[in-house]
């Protein structure tokens, strides 16, 4: 039976197979691209994959649950090849990991595949890989579940693909089920995308992450026909250490004493942009070559590449370095902080060790890792009366409003905005969509709600994990086993390799005490800016010399202040709020911190003002006394409060804080010399920015604001 | 229609709807595809089967129609499952000729001419309701509009859905006002303008299932058409009556407004509302037998409000050019599956001489009744000792007819797996 026939009768549908090769000879060209790719003339397919690539290319759907190194990438880099050489339209890749797109490139390089990504990272090269995709040149094209709630991408991406798709990959499809360890709102999309997909077509979800009920829950909502692929998640080159090292000094000793001790290079993986800078501005003091690594780096390509040539010893990273990222000779991976879930532990560990036979995975934990996970749990889903606040101001308005139009609108943070307006989205039908920047109600807002009872399971689901996770840290037996099982993988047993299994005493693993005591001064020394707003929200334009124009005129600006430290620091920030709240004036300790910190800066100012306080506080102004007073500089009382006004803190976005703020001042007196601008907790900054203005506008020829505290809640 | 959309409107959407950038292959027209679903209806077999490729062959060698190119087409597959989950979180609704939600009016009126797949976004209720267009051409004065206006005042006052065709200025004023008035509307459009995002006026009305768009191009279709004919002949075939806002001598017809009307006469009250200086459009139709409008009283005396007639099988075939043996099989054929004989019945005026006239020369000419099972009708059938006309097309009766008398089925016989779908797709 020729291949076309037997495809036919499997119920394949393929218009574009030659009839000629029988699928002997089909797999003979598989695996000389096999070969090719990973440059060993012997090479063969491991258990499950040749069966994969078979079923993709005669038009089915595939499942692939394999551990990360396994090959998954090989199953649809040669199913593309061999479906494009037949004559297949490009597959589509839609991946959440940027890193992984980076690499597919250079995968599929050696197939002779042209393979492209349409990120936010690389805009200049799409007009380019458009006139590809015209000229039917890619082969794999890749893009975020981000990007289909673009309309780009329906407006110019699908059009040019010359013919349609001839294959859509799903990576980390276990982002599908709602009871995977992800939830990736736009996923929902991909779901009802593949559900909507007419029989016949090629589609290939892949994940090395997924418990028995996540493949089952993917294996329906992929059709029920799909062939799922399942092998053993064991990664014997690990050897995985639990370090329970709470406070973030000695977290940071620990690891400038060991990583100099590792050979090669890995990552520290943190949980916000904050800890990135911070773990890697120690780590270079220390004299390690390190670099931070998160969301709006800017040069993150150049970093992976970087790492890639053990150019550099450690990436300090947030998540934003993604499962995709692959350098078989990675060495180490350390958390500084405990990730989510078991099964993140598992995907980020797992980078390390996959080409090598030797490599470590350290978790350690922190007194502020469970506020973070609480944050980012409560964070999650947005109530609905937050849903119900901005769908209303939607359905109000004539047309549709841009997010900073609904800013000014609604009283939420820009975040929850956002969140309410990504979830409520990708319902379908939605309440409300997006339309070249702009947000519109489609007309049945009233009583939408975001199914509960779905919230709910993923806030359960998200509970046990965080559970599982401290079960993690406190296990006693072998840890590897305890993450294969935790993936309902069956073949778990004891690795021999863990810290567990070799039983290792926690002695080994204390710093020393003086490099201890250096990570705990640098954490207090460590300068903190605080960046000057740069244009006015536009809803605040007015005929006011200050407001006349959107960007702040330079005449007007403050310079670049600085605090004293950030909020939830485990130190001195930590305090400040404290005494704040219960005392009637800063204490010593803090004042003369401030003032310590304020000596290296202040030379060139002569006279100190405040941001007037409300009624019945007085902890700034006294602070700025003693300061005038230590400093040797000159009071002066320069603005008052002209109204009661709400405070700062219950404006909830920048937007709504500047129009709060905006006529909260009245000019005293005029500062004819440069001066320092006290206050003690900074937030969004409008406060400085706004009194700046009116202070500078007043005659006042330069301002340089200082505050204790800024607050940064993580992102 | 609920979605997922079946088998048969995924095929029917990859062989007839442009999704944008269409280059090489494009899709089948209406008549190439009526073609298709013609073989098809014959061979058993549904759209949904040329998802197997071995039908799709067969199909292309017996239609003539070229193979690589359907082939291209249902290629499409992935493509089209993104814009259809972007179409359904947009909450539009997508519905296939061979869907029982497809517009009664639409099928029973346009029949061959139907649109193979329609793009909708409201109620689609009103698509079925006694309803009145209030259309015009793109260049009008003041007055016109002003006139546009007051028709919509009248329409909303006496609960009467309105029906407004393309995007100009009369339209506009048309739906304004008719929503604003708490009446019900139907705006036909066309492609890309159908997918524009709705103001707060329109987003409350479709909130009240007070207002329904509908277009036969996909919303992916961007194509820069000059002339839009499918949405006059969509306005007419959803109406019972229309009123013409008469336009000025540089006026455009870039939807046929006035031809599709024109098209109509006789089976619809159709008026013509002009100043003391009607154009030529305007003539044309008062001399093909429009009323002039006078005043609303007198309008409703004319029939404003009555009901309409359906177009007969010959009518539509001289209109349309096809041959009225092919096109009287499917029609009927397609009728039957609509369910609603009794009430098209209802709909035929049964005062008037000209009501009775078309009643029994629709009667005379499709000289058969159809076959009810359930609520499927399912096919047809010729009466013993029917009129003259009957007989005499009995004796050339296409081949399809003879494969369609001979398959037809008993009531009990009627296979399962058809459902309540369409015998035509």
């Amino acid at each position: 039976m020729h291949f076309l026939l037997h495809l036919q009768l499997s119920g394949a549908a393929i218009s574009f197979m030659q009839p000629l090769k029988s699928p002997d000879t089909i797999r003979e060209v598989a695996i000389r691209h096999l070969r090719d790719a990973v440059g060993n003339d012997k090479a063969e397919f491991h258990e499950g994959q040749w069966e994969s690539i078979k079923q993709a290319v005669s038009g089915h759907r595939v499942l692939v649950v394999q551990r990360t190194g396994w090959g998954k990438t090989m199953v649809y880099t040669i199913a593309t090849k061999l479906r494009r050489d037949e004559g297949a339209g490009p597959s589509l890749m839609i991946s959440p990991l940027l890193a992984l797109m980076r690499n597919q490139e250079l995968a599929a390089d050696k197939l002779g595949l042209t393979a492209r990504r349409m990120t936010s990272d690389n805009f200049d090269d799409w007009s380019d890989i458009y006139k590809e995709l015209e000229f039917d040149e890619v082969d794999l094209l890749m893009i975020t579940p981000e990007r289909l709630a673009n309309e780009e991408f329906f407006e110019k991406t699908l059009p040019k693909i010359k013919g349609g798709l001839g294959m859509l990959i799903i990576d980390e499809a276990h982002c599908i089920s709602d009871w995977g360890h992800d939830f990736r709102p736009d996923y929902q999309r991909i779901r009802r995308v593949q559900e909507s997909i007419p029989e016949g077509a090629a589609i290939v979800a892949t994940t090395a992450t997924a418990n028995n009920r996540v493949v089952e829950d993917v294996r329906m909502q992929l059709g029920g026909n799909i062939q799922v692929t399942r092998g053993s998640l064991i990664r014997h080159s690990l050897q995985l250490y639990n370090l329970k090292l709470t406070d973030p000094q000695v977290r940071l000793a620990w690891i400038a004493q060991v990583i100099p001790r590792l050979e090669g290079s890995g990552i520290i993986y943190v949980l916000t942009r904050k800890d990135a800078e911070l773990v890697t501005e120690w780590l270079k003091s220390q004299g390690v070559n390190a670099r931070a690594y998160y969301g709006d780096t800017g040069e993150r390509e150049v970093l992976e590449d970087a790492l890639l040539k053990n150019d550099l010893k450690v990436l300090v990273a947030t998540i934003a370095l993604g499962m995709g990222f692959d350098k078989p000779d990675l060495k180490f991976i350390i958390h500084y902080q405990r990730p989510g879930s078991v099964v993140h532990y598992y995907q980020q560990v797992g980078r390390a060790g996959r080409g090598i036979e030797d490599a470590y995975g350290f978790l350690m934990w922190g007194n502020e890792d469970e506020r973070i996970a609480d944050y980012f749990l409560d964070n999650a889903f947005p109530p609905q009366c937050e849903i119900n606040q901005v769908l209303n101001a939607l359905q109000e308005t004539e047309g549709g409003l841009t997010l900073k139009e609904i800013m000014s609108e609604v009283n939420l943070k820009k975040s929850r905005i956002e969140k309410v307006l990504k979830l409520a989205s990708l319902e379908s039908p939605a309440p409300v969509i997006k339309d070249r920047g702009v947000w519109y109600a489609t007309g049945d807002v009233e009583g939408f709600e975001i199914p509960q009872e779905r919230i709910e399971r993923l806030r359960e689901i998200r509970e046990r994990e965080k559970v599982q996770m401290r079960e993690y840290m406190d296990h006693r037996e072998c840890l590897m086993a305890f993450l294969q099982r935790a993936l309902d993988d069956n073949t778990a047993k004891d690795c021999g390799r863990c810290r567990n299994c070799i039983n290792r005493a926690d002695k080994s693993y204390q710093p020393k005490e003086d490099l201890v005591r250096n990570a705990e001064k640098f954490m207090r020394k460590r300068p903190f800016f605080l960046y000057p707003n740069q244009m006015w929200p536009i809803s605040m334009l007015s005929d006011h010399p200050i407001h006349d124009t959107v960007a702040i005129k330079p005449e007007h600006r403050a310079e670049w202040g600085f605090t004293l430290c950030r909020d939830f620091d485990g130190g001195l920030g930590d305090q400040i709020l404290k005494e704040r709240r219960f005392e009637q004036r800063y204490s010593d300790e803090v004042v003369e911190a401030f003032i310590r910190k304020l000596k290296e800066k202040v030379s060139k100012y002569r006279c100190v003002t405040y941001v007037p306080p409300h009624r019945g506080r007085r902890h700034v102004p006294l602070l700025a006394e003693v300061i005038a007073d230590r400093l040797g500089l000159r009071l002066v009382h320069a603005a008052s409060r002209t109204r009661k006004g709400k405070r700062q803190s219950a404006k909830k976005n920048p937007i709504q804080r500047a129009r709060n703020i905006a006529d909260a001042f009245a000019m005293e007196r005029t500062c004819e010399q440069p001066a320092l601008l006290i206050d003690d907790l900074v937030v969004s900054g409008w406060t400085m920015t706004t009194l700046a203005a009116l202070l500078r506008h007043d005659g006042c020829p330069a301002i340089l604001p200082a505050a204790l505290v800024k607050r940064n809640l993580p992102e | 229609m609920s979605w997922p959309l079946s088998d048969d409107t995924n095929a029917t959407m990859l062989l007839c709807t442009w999704l944008g950038g269409e280059q090489e292959h494009f899709p089948l027209e209406i008549q190439e595809y009526n073609r298709l679903a013609s073989w098809l209806h014959q061979n058993d077999c549904r759209p949904g089967n040329l998802i197997d490729r071995t039908c799709a062959e067969t199909a292309s060698r017996e239609t003539g129609l070229s193979y690589v190119r359907l082939s291209a087409l249902l290629d499409r597959n992935i493509n089209l499952g993104f814009y259809l989950e972007d179409w359904q979180r947009k909450d539009y609704w997508v519905v296939g000729r061979g869907d029982t939600a497809y517009p009664k009016r639409v099928r029973q009126s346009l029949r061959l001419d139907a649109p193979p797949v329609l793009f909708g976004m409201g109620e689609m209720k009103l698509l079925d309701q006694d309803s009145t267009a209030v259309i015009g051409p793109d260049q009008t004065i003041g007055q016109s509009r002003e006139q546009a206006r007051i028709m919509a005042g009248f329409c909303a006052e006496y609960h009467r859905t309105t029906i407004a065709a393309g995007k100009q200025i009369i339209a506009s004023a048309v739906i304004e006002n008719i929503i604003s008035n708490g009446g019900s509307a139907v705006w036909v459009l066309q492609g890309p303008v159908f997918g524009e995002p709705l103001g707060k006026l329109f987003r409350r009305a479709k909130a009240a299932g007070k207002f329904v768009m509908l277009s036969s191009r996909s919303p992916a279709d961007t194509r820069s058409i000059p002339q839009e004919p499918e949405v006059g002949r969509l306005a007419m075939a959803l109406c019972d009556s229309s009123v013409y806002i008469d336009g000025t001598e540089l006026s455009g017809d870039r939807y046929r407004l006035e031809s599709a009307m024109y098209a109509v006469l006789g089976h619809r009250k159709c008026f013509v509302w002009c100043t003391d200086y009607p154009t030529v459009v305007a003539e044309r139709l008062l001399q093909g037998g429009a009323y002039s409008w006078i005043d609303l009283e007198n309008a409703i005396h004319e029939g404003l409000f009555d009901e309409r007639t359906e177009i007969s099988e010959e009518e539509l075939s001289k209109e349309s050019g096809t041959d009225p043996e092919v096109e009287r099989t499917h029609s009927e054929s397609q009728k039957s599956s609509d369910g609603t004989d009794g009430a098209d019945e209802k709909r035929k005026p049964d005062a008037g001489k000209e009501g009775k006239r078309v009643a029994d020369k629709e009667k005379g000419i499709r000289g058969e009744t159809l076959k009810e099972y359930g609520t499927q009708l399912y096919l047809f059938k010729p009466i013993p000792g029917d009129g003259n006309e009957n007989k005499k097309k009995s004796g050339s009766r296409s081949k399809k007819r003879q494969i369609a008398d001979e398959t037809e089925l008993a009531h009990d016989e009627i296979p399962k797996e058809y459902g309540i779908q369409s015998s035509l797709f």
